[in-house]
């Protein structure tokens, strides 16, 4: 849009236009682009490795109660609430350890595979069924298929 | 006989002594841009109701994270819906896309956090009306089938936003190139995904809200 016609817009269009490019030099992109696609797979691949990490995780928690204590105590306490005796605020429990596994996993796993992938040109398959594989069982893994119905029979 | 669906025919003007009738056209269009303005309106409003809830934890962290959330699953929505013309390689959302995501990063991260505020209030001991425990005793179905895919799947949605805002920002406009059509379809199918676990996020969070509060 030239800036002639931006002028003749109203303040609202004008405040919407300047929200869309803020901030300004992210909205620029970079100038420079990576030649191979290695870089996009290490960041979409790692965010699957994160959410597949923290379910796993979850799901060792819920049979196994000193697995449970040990990351609550270990990966959790960091995070404000995880640890409160008051049992009227109550606390965040374990799941603030399973956060931080998959925080953990997420940034470690893109570490790794960004210095792995970044020069490499990875198969559109590759990258498409890793992507979407991992984060599908990672959503489903929320239901085990057994252990939360116990206690309904 | 005058044909209804002739905008032309409508329009004409019989007397032109008489203020001219406004166009077909522009009533559309200002009830168009009214009706969204309005029904927005209300749609934001939604996280407010809390406000009149009788419990001091649903009208304090409640409202927080109904607000919290509600920013998250707009602005994601948002970027979802913009990722098919991206899909389809169109230049002119790309430098409003990798602001988008980021911004997309930023309200995610603020839903999370007043989430886990929530969430501690959640847990809190039946003896004190704790709405996990109450749950697992009088509807444990909402607990298990709602609760467990809440408070997991909507954390994905924050590497997702990140891993599109980098990837749009180091890629530039070279996105757009036949080189790099795999890297683009990716992208816009992260942030849908993104949009999914937004929304997934949003409604089951308030199907659990509707059943107990905190």
């Amino acid at each position: 849009m030239t800036q002639t016609s931006n002028t003749k817009l109203p303040i609202y269009s004008k405040v919407w236009n300047g929200l869309k490019k803020f901030p300004g030099l992210l909205s620029q992109g970079s100038a420079t682009a990576p030649k191979t696609n290695g870089r996009a797979a290490a960041a979409f691949l790692s965010g699957g490795v994160g959410a597949m990490t923290m379910m796993i995780v979850h799901h060792i928690c819920d049979t196994n109660a000193d697995f449970e204590k040990w990351i609550k105590f270990t990966f959790g306490a960091w995070i404000p609430g995880a640890i409160n005796p008051d049992p009227m605020w109550g606390n965040i429990g374990s799941y603030a350890g399973k956060e931080t596994t998959m925080l953990l996993g997420w940034l470690v796993s893109w570490a790794i595979l960004h210095v792995v992938l970044k020069d490499k040109e990875v198969r559109p398959r590759t990258i498409f069924l890793w992507m979407l594989g991992l984060y599908t069982v990672a959503a489903s893994m929320a239901y085990h298929p057994l252990y939360p119905y116990m206690p309904l029979i | 006989m005058q044909k209804l669906t002739d905008s032309t025919t409508l329009d004409k003007q019989d007397n032109p002594a008489e203020p001219a009738f406004p166009k077909t056209l522009d009533i559309a269009t200002v009830s168009v841009y009214g009706l969204a303005i309005l029904s927005s309106g209300i749609f934001l409003f939604l996280p407010l109701v809390n406000l009149l809830h009788p419990s001091p934890w649903q009208r304090s962290i409640g409202m927080l994270h109904g607000m919290g959330a509600m920013l998250a699953t707009i602005v994601t929505a948002y970027a979802g819906h913009l990722a098919f013309p991206l899909l389809r390689g169109s230049a002119k959302v790309l430098p409003q896309m990798r602001t988008l995501a980021f911004w997309s990063a930023i309200v995610t991260s603020l839903a999370i956090a007043t989430g886990n505020l929530g969430y501690m209030r959640y847990r809190a001991d039946i003896a004190y009306d704790g709405a996990r425990a109450w749950l697992k005793l009088n509807s444990p179905l909402t607990q298990y089938i709602f609760m467990e895919y809440h408070e997991f799947t909507v954390l994905f949605t924050l590497p997702l936003a990140i891993g599109c805002t980098y990837v749009l920002w180091a890629y530039g406009d070279r996105i757009l190139e036949k080189a790099y059509r795999p890297v683009l379809a990716a992208t816009s199918i992260a942030m849908m995904g993104m949009m999914f676990f937004a929304m997934g996020g949003f409604a089951t969070g308030l199907a659990i809200a509707k059943v107990h509060a905190l």
